[in-house]
């Protein structure tokens, strides 16, 4: 009997701990290991993620491991995230592209499949021109072009890139649509071609083009946000030149649809003061995006709007499936 | 033994190849709309048709050369290489299963648990090693020192797994 | 007098400059980099594009100048690294050293690995001060002219790239022209950048990515020598007892001499490659070694060893970096994935490159010369000691040292892209590689094809939309028709030489 019930009591004592290892496990407070968080695309998005996830880092007391996972104008990466466990360690770094990559059929969920956390950043987009041409604002532009013989050469990164449908949605909105040739370039090599004059317009991040814009070598036109840009803040928007656009690119991050509210909301503190931090400012300006945090219920409307846009827009340019 | 079987054989692999390709590049891709718009189908045709070209004019050559004269070239070596390539086909396609079985294992169970596995597997079965010290020692080494030096150290991402993962 | 006072100014200018980069943190930083892009590079399977990634937030606290020193130090030795495993193993740590694997290997097989790497060290490191002279002086007239180059003239550059497959086929030109043909098409398959429609993917979300050019690379070089390695016959141990003879040997500074001209050749070729936005390392390199091949007294020694076939790529791709810096600073363009993080680096410190950097950050932008030169310096001494240790891995098992090279390329593949789809294509293009070599169908066109297919096809397309279809622009710029001929000229030499072998064949 003596063994037995050793046995018997041993045994139990060993389930409970058990338990009681994976219970606390469950209870302990979020997070208590390093938080995954992909990163869709090189560049800017990159570096910026870089940044964000050092000063959230701190905030959270665990490492957030920014990972590329790039690929597919973003595609890889979403399908990853949708693909892992919503435990809150497991985030995205999105942006707009998730509209762009649903709409043009590459993945088969939508926005839908992600809960959101914050908003960050926006980036404005710019239009500039050959300084040669004269032209200085909205007016200058629109009376040239359809004074044109020919089409008008616009350079963007790739047909329903970011570039591509802010240019449409421009053109569009100034009636210049049947006077718009693109030019796709593989790489963001816009500015150089315009300072060669091989493209007539471009629309690019005003960081891209400040330094020609000091150098005299080009004109920005407008911006195509709601407000000003910090690096190029003598430049009007097209909303201040009478032309009814309002785009931009935001950055942010979501996690799978699912994840528990709590830890979506300490992300979510976590973020906000990241970007209320000096560093964050500091390279905000240096590097030429605005930060914009939004909380979580607000970046929601603002991506389900947005994609109801960016849907709609794909469609008229032919490119959604 | 020359160089004429084999190419023979490889002639026309990649003509089956190459017409396959095409067959799939003129289904799936849609064409350009002119006007300058080469579109994204026209450079995976023609590739696909060059090859297609230059493989029947591979295969038709070594057709059309007797086996007597065969290729006058370096014909000692020639002949070991082929050999050798033949010898090794079960090994390279088993070192390729492996790899996709690591693969498959880092995105599901981690670096630190796929590594020693995999390793551990191609010890066994390609180089039959079956002296336990070296079995043990190599794959807990190679995983130890490359998660300290590349995770620990350099900071790399290594992968972890979804399903559990470890380190 | 206004002479006088422009040249006071770069003298202050100049000694600012030299303030800023010869603090100890400067230097520590600078040497922190060489360093860890030399182990990035010299490794197989690892890249400095990943070291430089890794290093880009570790430059967020810190000054511009130890920051950019950083980055460049990396960018610097991941170049010159990359030459270590190309020697040593065949496996080229970058691709702009896979033109180096042609001589470099053979080398080593002759038990003269330390020479090969002593001598790609020391013209890396001409290559690398040369360009960046090139630059320091001319740097507002190379970056005007390279602003002429266009979608047409870039085609017509990589055209001229391509034809260089002629000359490394190996015996067979038609094999040769295969295996180019299907580096070509590899990399067509995954999203086009242009229609942004997927190609070849199956459906597959994976696909999407398409094959990853470093992927690519480390299949076709490291899954071949795996195999070998891990299939060969134990008792044939012959073949091995030769390469294990290693000594340590430094280059004669005789051998130096003798090509010099080829090293300032091929520095010039360098420079300017570089300096075309977009066109890149690798063309470079294997333009180089074409062109040494092509003027060599010796040209049938190519390709079994021959020590001007490690000079000229090694010299051409480390001109590479001071080239890539005159658009990166002057127009703000990087030239490659890498030359990308630099700009990240600049950009985050507020130094915005373009037209208005040389006015602003004057005394950052002579900081960032000095940097380059204390970073080839590290790179140098670094080097020649790094090289007494690296020679000793071919002491090493071939059977171990197989599985360690396995598992060091699937973390670098993963790496890239932290996907395991990369390790899969790893895998398959390694093993058809393979299968391509037993038969005897060479694989250096293989890389040039997927080296400079993507260009070669995006660039031509966009000339295309520019002209709106009218084939024009490839006759009517002189730069275009320049390279075309060029082009045609390789191609030609290359029928003439293989006709003149078939009929010597005849006679005999």
């Amino acid at each position: 009997m003596t063994f037995q019930t050793i046995f018997k009591n041993s045994l139990i004592a060993a389930i409970s701990s058990i338990v009681i290892a994976f219970g606390g496990a469950v209870q302990a407070e979020y997070p208590e290991k390093p938080v995954d968080m992909t990163v869709l695309f090189g560049g800017t998005a990159n570096t910026i993620a870089q940044l964000l996830s050092e000063l959230m880092s701190d905030e959270l007391g665990q490492p957030i491991v920014p990972v590329s996972r790039t690929g597919g104008g973003g595609a890889v990466g979403y399908s990853h995230v949708v693909g892992t466990a919503p435990d809150g360690y497991n985030i995205v770094w999105n942006s707009n592209s998730i509209s762009t990559t649903h709409h043009t059929g590459r993945v088969e969920f939508d926005y839908t499949a992600f809960t959101p956390i914050a908003r960050v950043s926006t980036e404005i987009p710019a239009l500039a021109v050959n300084a040669s041409t004269g032209w200085t604002n909205l007016d200058d532009f629109a009376s040239g072009v359809s004074a044109m013989d020919g089409k008008l050469k616009v350079g963007i990164s790739g047909k329903g890139s970011f570039t591509h449908l802010t240019s449409a949605a421009l053109f569009d909105a100034m009636g210049l649509a049947d006077k718009v040739a693109y030019i796709s370039y593989g790489k963001g090599k816009a500015p150089v071609e315009l300072l060669a004059g091989r493209i007539d317009a471009a629309i690019q991040w005003p960081g891209q083009f400040a330094s020609y814009v000091e150098s005299g070598d080009l004109n920005v036109l407008a911006v195509t946000g709601s407000e000003r840009v910090g690096v190029l803040s003598e430049v009007p928007t097209a909303q201040e030149q009478g032309v009814d656009v309002d785009i931009s690119m935001w950055r942010g991050l979501a996690a799978p649809a699912g994840t528990p509210i709590a830890a979506v909301e300490k992300l979510q503190a976590a973020a906000q003061a990241a970007v209320a931090s000096d560093a964050f400012q500091e390279a905000s300006k240096n590097i030429g995006f605005s930060p914009a945090f939004l909380n979580a219920t607000d970046f929601g409307t603002l991506i389900e709007s947005d994609d109801a846009f960016y849907g709609a827009l794909l469609q008229r340019l032919g490119l959604a499936k | 033994m020359t160089n004429r079987v084999p190419d023979i054989g490889l002639g026309a692999t990649l003509a089956i190849l190459a017409a396959i390709w095409t067959w799939w590049v003129m289904g799936t891709i849609p064409q350009g709309l002119g006007d300058g718009e080469i579109g994204a189908r026209a450079f995976p045709l023609t590739f696909g048709i060059i090859l297609l070209l230059l493989a029947v004019i591979l295969m038709g050559r070594r057709i059309l050369s007797s086996p007597a004269d065969g290729e006058t070239e370096a014909d000692g070596s020639q002949n070991k290489s082929t050999e050798s390539g033949r010898l090794k086909r079960t090994p390279a396609l088993l070192l390729l299963a492996e790899i996709v079985l690591y693969g498959f294992l880092l995105e599901k169970i981690g670096f630190v648990l796929a590594t020693p596995i995999v390793v551990l597997m191609i010890m066994i079965v390609h180089l039959r090693i079956r002296s336990i010290p070296k079995l043990v020692a190599m794959p807990f080494g190679l995983t130890l020192g490359c998660w300290v030096i590349f995770e620990k150290i350099l900071g790399i991402y290594l992968a972890n797994g979804t399903w559990f993962n470890i380190g | 007098m206004a002479l006088g006072s422009t040249s006071d100014r770069s003298l202050d200018l100049f000694l600012q400059a030299l303030s800023l980069a010869l603090t100890p943190m400067a230097i520590g930083a600078i040497g922190l980099g060489a360093l860890v892009g030399l182990i990035f590079g010299s490794t197989p399977g690892l890249t400095f594009t990943v070291a430089l990634a890794l290093a880009l937030p570790m430059t967020f606290s810190m000054d511009p100048v130890p920051a950019m020193g950083l980055l460049l130090g990396t960018y610097i030795g991941g170049m010159t690294g990359g030459s270590v495993s190309a020697i040593l193993l065949g496996i080229p740590g970058t691709p702009s050293a896979a033109a180096t694997v042609l001589d470099g290997h053979p080398m080593t097989k002759q038990g003269e690995a330390s020479i090969a790497l002593g001598t790609a060290v020391i013209v890396s490191v001409f290559g690398g001060i040369f360009s960046l002279a090139v630059m320091v002086v001319s740097v507002d007239l190379v970056s005007k002219l390279a602003i002429g180059f266009g979608p047409a003239e870039i085609f017509a550059l990589v055209l001229f790239g391509m034809s260089t497959i002629c000359g490394l086929c190996g015996d067979s030109l038609l094999k040769g022209l295969i295996a180019g043909v299907l580096g070509l098409m590899v990399m067509t398959i995954g999203i086009d950048t242009i229609e942004g429609v997927p190609r070849m993917t199956f459906g597959s979300v994976n696909m999407l990515q398409g094959v990853n050019l470093l992927v690519a690379l480390i299949g076709v070089f490291a899954i071949p020598f795996v195999i070998e390695a891990l299939s060969e016959d134990k008792n044939a141990h012959s073949q091995n007892t030769r390469v294990i003879r290693v000594k340590v040997e430094l280059p004669k500074i005789r051998l130096l001499i003798r090509n010099a001209w080829l090293m300032v050749r091929c520095s010039i070729l360098g420079t300017g490659i570089g300096a075309i936005p977009g066109a890149g390392g690798p063309i470079a390199s294997f333009l180089a070694y074409d062109h040494a091949k092509r003027f060599s007294k010796k040209p049938e020694r190519f390709g079994k060893g021959n020590i001007e076939g490690v000079i000229a790529p090694e010299t051409a791709n480390n001109a590479v970096t001071g080239g890539t810096l005159i658009p990166l600073l002057s127009l703000g363009i990087p030239g490659d994935p890498a030359t990308a993080i630099v700009l990240a680096g600049l950009m985050i410190h507020g130094i915005t490159p373009g037209p208005a950097l040389f006015m602003n950050y004057a005394s950052e932008v002579y900081g960032i010369y000095v940097a380059v030169v204390l970073a080839y310096i590290w790179v140098l001494g670094l080097q020649l000691v790094g090289i007494r240790i690296f020679v000793h891995v071919l002491k090493i098992p071939r059977e171990m040292l197989a599985l360690t090279v396995l598992v060091l390329c699937a973390v670098g593949a993963f790496s890239i892209r932290n996907s395991a789809f990369d390790i899969y294509a790893m895998g398959v293009i390694g093993v058809l590689a393979y299968f391509l070599i037993a038969l005897r169908v060479p694989i250096t066109p293989i890389i040039l094809g997927m080296v400079l297919g993507p260009t070669l096809e995006n660039e031509f397309r966009t000339a295309m939309m520019l002209s709106n279809g009218n084939i024009d622009v490839f006759y009517t710029s002189p730069t275009v028709l320049i390279f075309f001929t060029l082009a045609l000229l390789v191609i030609g030499l290359q029928l003439k030489s293989e006709l003149t072998r078939k009929t010597k064949h005849q006679d005999n």
